[in-house]
């Protein structure tokens, strides 16, 4: 019932911090740029609380369906809090990620209440070692290409903002639009390159798994793993795209069709996070 | 001598009855001519625009003025003392004062409510609609301006009310006039507000000013102010010359304005010729080489010389001056038409009334 308290708190938080953020940003309230940060880096600490107390109950850290939910939105949450603390205005990142974070944690709760009565267990871990590094380097992916996102984003209303001459802009404590097209850029590069490292450990997983399957003459599917794999190559494809774009041929296409595809490309993350976890 | 105000209120129904007397310029000087035989009153004028009709007089300090003025303008129009008074406003001293030249830039209580149904037959009580043809020309200084001519002529005006009215007339001139525009400073805050908002640090940007003109020196000197070290100016002969020295600038050719675009990160467009250069094709070619980086382009030119097409581009921010004027208005911490004519109006009307208490 604690863990279910603290889970709870931990969400108003990051909603709260959420909704500071956005007040600092929109109305262009630096003074209060530090409580917003404060709240979020203290839900962050509930967070991990939560997670501590989770793993204690079960004798190590579950990386089964509802606790890969919240582990994804931690390493959101860790992801952010490093961007709070190096960053200027950085309230607008959180902005978007806060809410996420908490919107995470309520979709592990549900799943958990999905799946009661089950006795998830850890045994695939001990037959993969790997695992760990699989599902760590695909939630720094995610919460890089959210990071990616939310600059998009952010960069396509300041831009809105600049051709429709509108004076709001100036009310906007956001940070400049070549700062959050280069932060896009390099989020979005820096999830390509761990998502890359995830998928080589699972492919290598998959293929040493046929081929122990075929030498013991078993007949194993792992037809299940499908749309998981097919999501986890469209989005590599997407970022892909979206870094040929950003680095190589930056100028075939507008800013606006950039920030297009790295929102696209998040969007479809979070559905392969979903379709990992259900 | 104290002057004070006596209006007939334009909100109320009886405006179009008590004012039809103030419509010909025959019928004012009846007024003023009658006002100015009280023994109360030294000179008086008549003011009537096309939803006003106010008298200016000169009093003895303690003499009870409104009595006096109500009944003539209700003699006048044929009605009673009562009926003007309790359809009238009145005031004294620094408050007449201010209400006059409140109303000479049009930015009182009545200018600023708009044009009330009530006195719609008082410009056409002599037959004509109201706004067709009218008899009393356009604006408060207009109004002004006549009334001083006919209180001169009719030798109702002496040197008080005479300098109150051309004062009030010449700020009344100057504020709709646009004299009080933007200042300097303004614009400034703006152009450095934009290119904070698209470059953040600006440092080790790169700005390429076309043409020496006053607003292109200001917008550098801003820019350079706010931490650029980096500049190219093309254009502007002898002043370019002057500019490129006092920015510590490159000097450059007009034949080398393509590469100089595709390293400026701003370009200040103000010679009108060299900015015609900029249209759509160039500045993609620019962003092209620019590998897609933000330009920020500020068009200084009175014609708008470049293309307006290129603001399409995704990577180009174009504004013009009109653009910058605009936001100058509306941007948080600037002071806006509002507040700057609010605060001439203060100024103005505390040094009018110590000129009017210096006289007594």
């Amino acid at each position: 019932m604690v863990l279910f308290y603290v889970e709870v708190l931990c969400m108003l938080a990051y909603g709260g911090a959420g909704a500071l953020c956005a007040y600092v940003t929109a109305r262009n309230k630096p003074q209060l740029g530090r409580r917003a940060k404060g709240l979020f880096l203290g839900a962050l600490l509930l967070h991990s609380a939560a997670i501590g107390l989770t793993s204690a109950s079960t004798h190590g850290t579950l990386l089964t369906g509802p606790n890969i939910v919240m582990l994804a939105s931690w390493v959101l949450a860790v992801a952010t809090g490093v961007l709070l603390v190096v960053r200027r205005r950085s309230c607008a990142y959180a902005m978007f990620t806060a809410p996420a974070a908490a919107a995470l944690i309520l979709a592990s709760l549900w799943l958990g209440l999905l799946s009661d009565g089950a006795n998830p267990s850890n045994a695939v871990y001990y037959q993969w070692p790997t695992l760990v590094p699989h599902i760590v380097l695909v939630f720094l992916a995610a919460a890089c290409f959210m990071v990616s996102a939310a600059a998009s984003g952010l960069h396509l209303y300041e831009r809105r903002l600049m051709t429709r001459r509108s004076a709001r802009l100036f009310s906007l404590d956001a940070p400049a639009l070549d700062t959050l097209a280069h932060v896009a850029r390099a989020a979005a590069l820096a999830g390509l390159i761990l998502l890359t490292g995830a998928m080589v450990i699972g492919f290598t997983r998959l293929v040493a798994m046929g081929a122990a399957m075929s030498a013991m003459g078993c007949l194993g599917s792992v037809s299940y793993l499908n749309p998981r794999i097919a999501l986890s190559l469209v989005v590599w494809a997407v970022y892909v795209v979206y870094a040929v774009l950003s680095f190589l041929v930056p100028y075939a296409v507008g800013s606006r069709v950039r920030a297009a595809v790295s929102i696209a490309g998040f969007a479809l993350t979070v559905a392969l996070i979903a379709v990992s976890a259900g | 001598m104290e002057l004070v105000l006596f209006g007939i209120n334009p909100q109320r129904p009886a405006f179009a009855f008590l004012a039809a007397p103030c419509a010909s310029p025959e019928g004012r000087r009846a007024v003023a001519q009658a006002l100015a035989a009280s023994p109360v009153i030294g000179e008086a004028a008549v003011v009537a625009a096309e939803t006003r009709v106010e008298v200016y007089c000169t009093v003895a300090p303690g003499a009870d003025s409104i009595d006096e003025v109500s009944r003539v303008l209700a003699e006048a129009a044929g009605a009673g003392a009562a009926e003007a008074a309790a359809n009238g406003y009145f005031a004294e001293g620094a408050d007449a004062v201010g209400h006059l030249l409140a109303a000479a830039c049009e930015c009182d209580y009545f200018a600023l409510k708009g044009a009330p149904a009530a006195s719609c037959g008082y410009a056409g009580s002599r037959g004509k609609a109201a706004g067709e043809g009218t008899p009393f020309g356009s604006g408060m200084p207009a109004a002004l301006s006549r009334a001083r001519s006919e209180a001169r002529a009719a030798r109702l005006s002496g040197e008080v009310l005479d300098y109150v009215l051309a004062r009030a007339c010449a700020v009344g001139e100057a504020a709709l006039g646009g004299a009080d525009e933007q200042p300097e400073e303004a614009r400034a805050a703006v152009v450095r507000a934009l290119a904070r908002r698209v470059f953040d640090h600006l440092d080790r940007r790169c700005v390429l000013v076309l043409g020496a003109t006053t607003e292109a020196a200001a917008a550098a000197r801003v820019l350079a102010e706010a931490g650029v070290e980096s500049f190219a100016v093309i254009g502007g002969e002898e002043a370019g010359d002057k500019l490129a020295r006092i920015l510590g600038a490159r000097r450059g050719m007009s034949e080398a304005l393509a590469v100089a675009l595709a390293k400026a990160d701003i370009v200040v467009a103000a010679d009108p010729e060299l900015s015609r250069v900029l249209d759509k094709r160039a500045l993609r070619q620019a962003v092209r080489e620019r590998r897609g980086r933000a330009s920020l382009v500020l068009d200084l030119t009175d014609e708008g010389a470049v293309d307006a097409r290129a603001a399409s581009i995704d990577e180009v921010y174009l504004y013009r001056t009109e653009d910058l004027g605009a936001l100058a208005e509306a941007m948080p911490g600037l002071p806006t038409r509002a507040s700057r004519r609010e605060e001439t109006l203060a100024r103005e009307t505390a040094a009018l009334a110590a000129w009017l208490a210096a006289r007594k």
